[in-house]
């Protein structure tokens, strides 16, 4: 294809198919428009509204010409200029006369505007040369006058407000004029558009139903006066009129260009098409609205709101683009009053992936915009700081560091260089720095309960440096009193491998009142190992008002344990306190008694069983005593002794007749065959105990040993067929104890005896 | 019945309605490009607020509101499934009927559409106890526009109807709301196509028309009998002739054979919906039509008068066959099972260069679209 194609099309009477009505009358050899899809629906013609409708020749002269530029599907540009003719062949209004001329975009000469191709000598505008297609050919280079925009300023911004949302994709600019305002409009669009986008810039100049026309712009006449509303495009389309005429700028884009379109600064139109060419990112009205601000620099001279700046600072973050200096950021933060509430971390955190150097230098300006106008222990540097991504904060402490040492003591004083640091590896350091601000008295210990969780290592070196020597002295208990510290000391005192450092904890925890727990003092006195440590501890413990009986307990095995004396006062609050607890285990009487009946150790024989807190009355008491004594005696290598706690246990069982208590006594008897226990047995018993007690005791062993617990309970089969086997003697003696223990009839031990362990499991299946 | 959207003539699938946000933050819901509508319009796609479709059952019948599912706002513009073009309001509900009016260049079809819905609004309906009104902004103002304000207010004759195929590439209709009784009320949406003649010569551009010609409920073919050589040599130089001759049967054929393929209707298999042949312009051949019931002035009742329309059908189809011959009903009859002959004037008088001296004066416009609500159960025939 060497030349243009074209076509005519208008509604005759005989066309060259032998048809009436609309149709193509002539055509380029081989071009056949109906073929090409797309061509025939961009074609049409209604006067403008209020017209006459039977005009006559000055009127239908006065009808605006159609102009329609469009990108066909097959990649081919199509240009249509259509007049209004008026009368058909039938008499009947309504014809119009249509030029198609389709191209190759490469025919046009470089720099030619599709705009331009209008202006060409090429173009038919009426029906009398219908039959005779014009030579179409485009002239070597491109002759345009000089244009001035004709409009007003408030004009020039309107429209450039509207490209600047229509740069946006898909955005539809409409147009509400005359000729040839239409054409100073779009004059006007091709101005501020980069010459690589003005064969996007399609458009129809005038259509009666400018919504449904084609084109990226789409003029109609005022009178049409198109309803945005109605046809739901508010929302991404924009209006210009001259008719209405809009009262101000809109968006910097709109104002920046506007004013430089006015003032004919084709140098700084140029820079900003320049720089729009070069924009790497899709030129969304934020984008242009960057560039435009970018490109002419100076804040001031245009009124830029304080949206508009951050806006701008977006897409300086996004592009981290040459185009923008560190100037740009600088007098973008210059101009953000202190009441401007700005979502910094956010700016930053959109912009960590593109690692650029930019970026860091926001950070710093932004930070320095914040220390400057705001008072740290304020909201507004609080929450920044709280929600700053790590890189940040580690871009803000570094530039703290180096160049606003006094912004940054301000922060470390509030506690909200801390906050920072909680996001880098500069936590403990920053810890320890926090706890000296602390005890001098220039943080607030408060300030750390405002700056949220804390990570753990930062409390760890609060409470390193408050375990240092020169806090020994200074720690007060406000400088610590905050609930994370106190945490972190009782967890530390539960896990301290060294003695050392638990003494320094639990000094550290008495000055903060926190409450030491038994498992940090168990520790301690389990870590004790000298008899220094011990006294240590002692000193630590016995100074305090804390300490339980158990703790007392854990002091006297660990006296025991280095061989210290735990002292009188020790043993007297220890002893008071056994006197008041129940029963001991056997595990803690063997070890406290162990040391009994050695040398210095009092031998109040009374007082040691009372110790175990047994007065018997009743079998079980006998029971639990019999197992105190044996643990007594096992753990004692006094001879005395052992006759002193047995000839003790023996007066106390005959007090007591019921012959489980003795059954036990029995057991220990037979298990350990303690001589002494024999003795004290079959004397003291045998004397107390009557011959039928005896036979009874006797049958009651038989009896508990057939229902021994743990075992399934015999039911009476099992127990009738077993008394049968035992000898006259015994079997009066189970009777005997049967009869005489109501509360041991058969039935009622069964239910007050319910089988255990595998017995239960047995039955329930 | 099959509901049809009546801008893409596509099948609503039962029990799927589509709706478009409405709501009037963009940046809270921000606009999509509607490839549906696009595609409809044969245009790029423009950025609208999305369309949320729902699928549930008795949707159409029940549900008038849905939450768009972007911004969750409730809305209740009702669009097409499909095509995406905003419906009327209760279309979901009350379904519509449609009328194809087609016929050659000239032969009167948008003074046929534009003059019957003046007398329908005005004039006809009334007295069977029914109204009509647009059915949405687009009726409203094209009605005003293209039709009331040429017609009435200038009293001149309308302009040629621009193909389908220029003109952005399609036609829209024209969609009225039909209602019938007061208590009991009975509602439809009456949609009417107009068509360009040229667009039925040409088989290329007919398709522009196709999807609605195929698809609508009536078909009415208007012949223009000035059109017809054997009229035309009657009335010699009584009356200013129309610049063209064109043969009907072609328009008809095309037309079925339109029908047929794009149904799926075999051939031996005569199409069921109505066809109303109408003969325009009687009033300049009162000569040739003596006698006939078409030339007295209707009388309407509170019911549609069956057999005074089968008295006009039968004279009408009298006289088709003393001007056209036997080959035009032979065809409608082998391939039309349900057909009526009507007569009207549009205009009451031939306009004198394009102006309508005395205003418009109708005669028998509605008699067509009386027969098919009649068909369609609208309005009672006696």
């Amino acid at each position: 294809m060497n030349e243009p194609r074209q076509a005519f099309y208008t509604s005759v009477q005989e066309g060259p198919a032998g048809n009436a009505g609309f149709q193509f009358v002539a055509a380029s050899p081989g071009f056949e428009p109906t073929s090409l899809p797309g061509i025939e629906r961009l074609l049409g013609y209604r006067p403008p509204e209020g017209s006459s409708p039977s005009p006559d020749a000055d009127e239908i002269a006065r009808f605006p010409v159609s102009r329609v530029f469009e990108r066909l599907e097959s990649g081919e540009y199509v240009f249509i200029l259509t007049r209004y003719l008026g009368r058909d062949y039938s008499g009947r209004f309504g014809n119009y006369f249509a030029h198609v001329v389709a191209i190759d975009r490469r025919m046009a000469p470089i720099g030619m505007r599709p705009i331009d191709v209008f202006e060409l000598d090429w173009w038919r505008r009426s029906g009398e040369a219908e039959s005779r297609l014009p030579k179409l050919e485009f002239p070597s280079g491109v002759t345009r006058a000089d244009w001035r925009p004709a409009s007003t300023e408030a004009q020039s911004r309107t429209l450039a407000s509207a490209i600047g949302l229509m740069v946006d994709q898909k955005h539809t600019l409409y147009i509400e004029d005359h000729e040839p305002a239409v054409t100073n409009w779009l004059e006007l669009c091709y101005a501020v558009m980069p010459e690589f986008g003005w064969w996007d810039l399609t458009f129809t100049t005038y259509a009666a139903d400018a919504v449904r026309a084609p084109g990226r712009i789409k003029a109609t006449d005022p009178a049409q006066s198109i309803e945005l509303q109605a046809y739901e495009l508010r929302s991404t389309a924009s209006l210009v009129s001259s008719v209405r005429e809009s009262s101000g700028p809109t968006n910097p884009f709109g104002r920046i260009t506007g004013s430089l379109i006015a003032e004919a600064d084709s140098d700084s139109l140029d820079s900003l098409t320049g720089r729009i060419r070069k924009c790497r990112l899709p030129l969304t009205g934020d984008v242009m609205d960057a560039i435009a601000i970018a490109s002419d620099g100076d804040p001031d001279l245009h009124d830029l709101s304080e949206d508009d700046l951050l806006a701008t600072l977006q897409v300086v973050l996004q592009t981290g683009d040459e185009m923008f200096t560190v100037r740009h950021v600088g007098w973008i933060f210059a101009k953000l009053s202190p009441a401007r509430s700005v979502d910094v971390a956010g700016l930053f955190e959109e912009s960590i992936s593109l690692d650029s150097g930019l970026a860091r230098e926001i950070g710093k300006a932004a930070f320095g915009w914040l220390l400057e106008n705001h008072d740290p222990s304020s909201g507004i540097l609080r929450t920044t700081i709280g929600s700053m991504p790590a890189e940040w904060a580690e871009v803000w402490l570094e530039a703290l560091g180096r160049s606003a040492p006094e912004g940054y003591a301000r922060l470390l004083d509030n506690g909200l260089a801390l906050s920072l640091a909680t996001r880098t590896d500069q936590r403990r350091d920053l810890g320890a720095e926090i706890a000296s601000g602390v005890v001098s008295g220039r943080t607030s210990i408060d300030v750390l309960s405002e700056v949220g969780p804390l990570p753990g290592e930062v409390i760890e070196g609060i409470v390193d440096f408050a375990l240092s020597a020169e806090l020994a002295e200074t720690a007060t208990k406000e400088s610590f009193s905050h609930a994370t510290v106190k945490a972190e000391v009782r967890a530390q005192m539960s896990d301290a491998g060294d003695i050392d450092r638990l003494l320094g904890l639990w000094k550290l925890a008495r000055a903060i009142e926190v409450e030491p727990d038994d498992r940090s003092m168990e520790r301690m006195t389990s870590l004790a190992s000298s008899p220094e440590d011990a006294e240590a501890v002692l000193g630590a413990v016995l100074s305090s008002e804390s300490g339980s009986f158990e703790i007392r307990t854990c002091l006297v095995r660990m006296c025991a344990d280095c061989g210290i004396s735990p002292g009188q006062t020790l043993m007297d609050d220890f002893e008071a306190g056994l006197l008041e607890s129940r029963p001991l285990s056997r595990e803690d009487l063997r070890e406290l008694y162990s040391g009994l009946g050695r040398a210095g150790v009092r031998t109040d024989v009374g007082k040691a069983i009372q110790l175990t807190g047994l007065m018997p009355g009743s079998a079980t008491d006998m029971q639990t005593m019999v197992k105190n004594a044996s643990c007594i005696l096992r753990g004692s290598t006094a001879d005395y002794w052992k006759q002193e706690v047995a000839n003790h246990v023996g007066r106390m069982a005959a007090s007591v007749e019921d012959p489980r208590g003795h059954l036990e006594l029995v057991r220990e008897v037979s298990a350990y065959g303690e001589p002494w226990l024999e003795l004290a047995y079959s004397e003291e018993m045998r004397a107390r105990l009557s011959r039928r007690k005896e036979a009874e005791l006797a049958g009651a062993l038989i009896f508990l040993t057939w229902n021994e617990p743990g075992r399934s309970p015999l039911n009476a089969e099992s127990r009738d067929r077993r008394l049968m086997a035992l000898s006259e003697k015994q079997r009066s003696g189970v009777e005997a104890y049967l009869s005489r223990n109501d509360g041991l009839k058969w039935d009622a031990w069964c239910k007050r005896n319910p089988p255990k362990g595998r017995f239960a499991r047995r039955r329930a299946r | 019945m099959t509901l049809r959207c009546p801008f893409c003539f596509e099948a609503i699938p039962r029990g799927q309605a589509a709706f478009r946000c409405t709501g009037a933050d963009p940046s809270r819901c921000p606009p999509v490009a509607d490839e549906a509508l696009g595609a409809f319009r044969r245009r790029p796609a423009e950025m609208l607020p999305p369309v949320t479709v729902v699928s549930r059952r008795l949707s159409l019948r029940t549900s008038t509101t849905v939450d768009c599912f972007q911004c969750g706002k409730p809305t209740t513009k009702a669009v097409c499934p499909r095509c995406h073009n905003t419906l009327p309001t209760h279309f979901m509900r009350t379904g519509g009927r449609s009328l194809a009016v087609i016929g050659a260049k000239e032969s009167g079809k948008s003074h046929y559409v534009g003059v019957l819905i003046n007398q329908l609004m005005h004039s006809v309906l009334g007295k069977y106890g029914a109204s009509i009104n647009a059915a949405d902004e687009y009726t409203k103002s094209r009605y005003a526009r293209d039709f009331r304000q040429i017609l009435y207010e200038s009293n001149q004759v309308l302009p040629a109807t621009q193909s389908a195929a220029a003109d952005g590439g399609l036609h829209l209709p024209m969609i009225f709301r039909l209602q019938v009784g007061t208590e009991k009320q009975k509602s439809a949406l009456l949609v009417f196509f107009d068509t360009a003649g040229e667009d039925f010569e040409r088989l290329e551009t007919l398709e522009a028309e196709a999807s609605y010609v195929a698809n609508t409920d009536a078909t009415m073919l208007v012949l223009d009998p000035l059109q017809i050589p054997s009229v035309r040599d009657q009335l010699g130089d009584q009356v200013v002739l129309p610049s063209v001759t064109t043969d009907p049967l072609d328009i008809l054929s095309r037309t079925t054979d339109l029908i047929r393929e794009r149904t799926g209707l075999p051939p031996n298999k005569r199409i069921d919906r109505p066809l109303a042949l109408s003969f325009s312009k009687i009033d300049a051949i009162r000569g040739l039509l003596k006698g006939s019931p078409v030339l007295r002035s209707a009388s309407h009742g509170v019911t549609f008068d069956a057999g005074a329309a089968e008295d006009i059908s039968i004279s009408m189809h009298a006289h088709v066959g003393e001007w056209i011959g036997s080959s035009l009903d032979q065809y409608v009859q082998a391939n039309w099972s349900n057909v009526h002959y009507f007569g009207f004037s549009a205009l009451g008088r031939p306009p004198v260069g394009g102006q309508l001296v005395g205003g418009v004066a109708p005669l028998r416009v509605e008699d067509p679209i009386l027969w098919l609500l009649s068909q369609w159960k609208l309005i009672q025939e006696s």
